[in-house]
């Protein structure tokens, strides 16, 4: 998992989905769909600015849950997309 | 300034809802409304509302209204295609230069009202402005923009989803696709994907004015070519930037309204300040 993208994942949630809700950044492994963290908007938006910020494309077949759950796991995804 | 809520036949007989906002003294300027399409319409109605007062409170009159097959109006969003939203707005411009007697129309779209506004402005002559607000320049990216809602609706859901290749292929099958709990027939679906604004040369030589987030580089970008697109012959063309995109959060809660959007569009359409606006 590549730290930066990580942490680029973790600011875009707290100020651009939660806006500013909270002023620390969030843990890593907290699982975002089940705490309500991100939606389907919010989980669209992130992605969307991902595919952007790094000029990369979300193919249909990384369009599963498990990528989804967490902040590591995302980063996982994309650090694997962008390499 | 007075505001009231009633139903007018559009040019198929079909009953369309519709909000205007009148001013006391005569106004050479009128404004009909374009709203987005879908779940934008919902979470930027608040907005659009307190445009339309804002705009009644400086003395513009004004008309919102829903098209066939959304909000209160009558039909199924099943039956919404391209050419009905533009029709539906071609009667809205009929209707507020009956009850106004502005001399001057100018259609503001948020998103795909934008687009609908722009297509509306290639078929109607009477309108003499547009304010395109974030607008939708390339059809087949707002079309893979609504698949992405659906697929990460099912992953929210914690299930796996589908391909856009399958939604297709339910398209071609059904002949409809539900997008955001209605449904969206293929003739729509591949209307909104043959849209690309920036394809043909514009026949509207009118005053143009058009937004786009400041933190979307892309739509920045996208903005100044549709300057560029509609430079030729027109009189005054603009862009300027927006702070948050008001069309995908609740403002109702979120109480985020774009002001300065709302007194940038008024000064550019009053020309008020239009110098200093161009610099």
């Amino acid at each position: 998992m590549n730290e930066e993208i990580a942490k680029v994942i973790n600011q875009f949630i707290v100020t651009e989905v939660m806006h500013g809700a909270s002023d620390q950044p969030l843990d890593i492994d907290l699982p975002l769909l089940d705490e309500g963290i991100l939606d389907s908007l919010g989980l669209q938006q992130l992605i969307t600015f991902l595919e952007g910020k790094y000029d990369i494309m979300v193919d249909d077949d990384y369009l599963m849950p498990e990528y989804f759950t967490s902040i590591r796991t995302i980063a996982e995804l994309i650090s694997g997309l962008v390499e | 300034m007075s505001e009231q809520a009633f139903f007018f036949s559009n040019r198929n007989g079909e009953r369309l809802f519709a909000f205007e906002h009148l001013v006391e003294s005569a106004s050479d300027i009128g404004v009909v409304f374009c709203a987005p399409f879908g779940e934008e319409k919902s979470r930027a109605y608040r907005v659009l509302a307190k445009f339309a007062r804002y705009l009644s409170e400086r003395g513009i009159p004004s008309l919102r209204f829903d098209s066939k097959g959304s909000g209160d109006s009558e039909g199924d969003m099943v039956d919404m295609t391209v050419d009905s939203l533009v029709e539906d707005t071609c009667d809205a411009i009929s209707l507020l230069k009956a009850r106004t007697k502005v001399k001057r129309v100018v259609l503001i779209g948020l998103r795909f009202g934008a687009t609908v506004a722009a297509l509306t402005a290639e078929r109607d002559e009477r309108v003499n402005s547009l304010v395109l607000l974030s607008p939708i320049l390339r059809g087949a990216h707002y079309w893979r923009e609504l698949l992405r809602m659906k697929q990460f609706a099912s992953i929210w859901l914690q299930q796996a989803a589908k391909k856009s290749s399958e939604y297709k292929q339910i398209l071609e099958r059904d002949g409809r696709l539900e997008i955001e709990a209605q449904f969206v027939s293929k003739v729509f679906a591949e209307q909104i994907q043959q849209i690309n604004l920036l394809k043909q040369t514009p026949s509207f030589k009118g005053d143009l004015l058009v937004t786009a987030l400041a933190k979307d580089s892309l739509a920045c970008e996208l903005a100044a070519k549709v300057i560029e697109h509609y430079a030729e012959g027109n009189s005054q063309v603009l862009w300027t930037e927006e702070e948050r995109d008001y069309w995908s959060v609740l403002s109702l809660f979120d109480q985020y309204h774009p002001i300065p959007t709302f007194d940038y569009t008024y000064q550019w359409l009053t020309g008020d300040d239009r110098a200093a606006l161009s610099a």
